[in-house]
């Protein structure tokens, strides 16, 4: 019985590590097939950091609509407002989670955006666009607001002259 | 604890530092327990768009009853026990190191898919690894499925390097320095006294070359004589200890050092 199990547990690791190494590989292919397989997360890609959009910093921001149309300010909210990393961040940094789960979440939405040619009601319907909205729905409702429009910035830089840009512009809700 | 003369004794190590990064992780979400509430930003009525979508529909009406704010805090305290009891264990050579590392597993497993988005390499490395010593572990007197697991963990770890070396020689933005450079000027993932210090074009190009040169030559550490060997790993630690201070990256230290003594086994055997 051990033998049979420490066969198997052989097999396993070595298919496991080629389809590792097939989920690396480049192409769409071998992209779908790895996000088909990614049971549980257990089939990574360890190309980090891909694409220029890992030199911006990304912000949450939410504002109200009145009844009439016209938008107020933008209010920022969630882990973007915080600024820079802690000093002993290389030992201890919780903070940074929800950091990286706004530009999860901000790289899934365009991405999800462009594959769907830009179509309003499959952006709308789309997970990342629905946790972004509860979230700013939230903060809308309790800062009064009858109406709100969330948005992603995305700021250049600490030593960056130039403006946020809106990276994402979302429909109008209410809260 | 001996030096990993053999590949049981190696994985002895692995668990280690593999259970020294899950103590620390899970503590880390512990501290985070005002983004769990219903109005933070891993909080449940926002992780709930995103669970319940998934592949696996049922998870997110299972999650939404277990894993709120108290269940989600509950399940990172069992794995920061679980973690500092398998430390414990290992380093007194106990013999509940198989429980204690199923525990570690599961409870970050389930944290893995309560926060689909916030997650990071370094915890898919560490499930990988315990995965790979629990099957070590459930077959104690199998020498073969000890040097599979060894040879395993050296291996994902080595292709995880080639793998970056690889997309970074491919794009022309990482060969010429100018997207290490953006990056390190960013507030998040940046470092402002390193982005000062990579402003010169060739300065951010040597660096970027340096770190493609470590990362495509890795698995010629598998053909070195053991000194050699042990500079290559010191040469990995100083590496991640940099991507730690410079990036903030802390989890990635623990998640690729756990693979080191698999890789000392494998290259000096």
């Amino acid at each position: 019985m051990s033998a049979i199990g420490e066969a198997v547990g052989i097999a396993a690791l070595a298919l496991w590590f080629a389809a590792t190494v097939a989920g690396q590989l480049p192409g769409e292919r071998w992209q779908q097939f790895r996000r088909r397989a990614n049971f549980l997360g257990l089939l990574p890609y360890w190309g980090f950091f891909t694409s220029r959009l890992a030199t911006k910093d990304y912000h949450l921001c939410w504002r109200p609509v009145a009844a009439d149309g016209v938008a107020g300010a933008w209010i920022e909210v969630g882990p973007g407002a915080r600024g820079e990393r802690p000093a002993f961040s290389a030992l201890w940094h919780p903070g940074r989670r929800p950091r990286k789960a706004l530009v999860d979440l901000a790289l899934a939405l365009v991405t999800f955006q462009q594959v769907q040619k830009f179509d309003p009601a499959l952006i709308r319907a789309c997970p990342p666009y629905l946790a972004l909205r509860e979230f700013c729905g939230r903060a809308a409702g309790a800062g009064g607001a009858a109406a709100f429009e969330f948005a992603v910035l995305a700021s250049h830089g600490r030593d960056s002259d130039r403006p946020r840009s809106v990276y994402f512009l979302s429909a109008r809700h209410a809260p | 604890m001996n030096w990993p003369t053999d590949p049981a004794r190696a994985l002895d190590w692995v668990q280690v530092v593999l259970a020294g990064g899950a103590a620390l992780t899970a503590a880390e979400l512990l501290a985070l327990r005002r983004e769990f509430r219903p109005e933070g930003f891993l909080g449940w009525p926002m992780a709930a768009r995103l669970v319940s979508q998934r592949r696996f529909p049922w998870a997110g009406s299972w999650m939404g009853a277990v894993m709120r704010e108290r269940g989600v805090q509950a399940v990172a305290a069992v794995r920061l026990a679980a973690g500092l009891g398998l430390l414990a264990a290992t380093l007194a050579g106990g013999t509940a190191a198989a429980a204690l590392l199923a525990v570690v597993l599961a409870a970050g497993l389930l944290l893995m898919q309560r926060v689909p988005y916030g997650m990071e390499g370094s915890d898919q490395l560490a499930a990988i690894t315990a995965i790979g010593l629990l099957l070590a572990r459930m077959f104690p007197d199998s020498g073969r499925l000890a040097v599979a697991v060894a040879w395993f963990l050296a291996l994902q770890a080595a292709l995880a390097y080639v793998t970056a070396g690889v997309v970074k020689l491919r794009n022309p933005a990482w060969r010429d320095g100018s997207l290490l450079r953006g990056v390190l000027g960013t507030e998040f993932y940046g470092h402002a006294a390193l982005a000062r210090l990579l402003q010169r074009p060739a300065a951010a190009r040597a660096a970027i070359w340096a770190v493609i040169a470590f990362e495509l030559s890795f698995p010629l550490v598998f053909f070195c004589p053991p000194p050699l060997v042990l500079a290559w790993l010191a040469a990995g630690l100083l590496f991640h200890g940099t991507l730690a201070v410079a990036m903030g990256l802390n989890a990635f230290v623990w998640a690729f050092a756990a693979a080191y003594p698999a890789i000392y086994w494998c290259a000096v055997r």
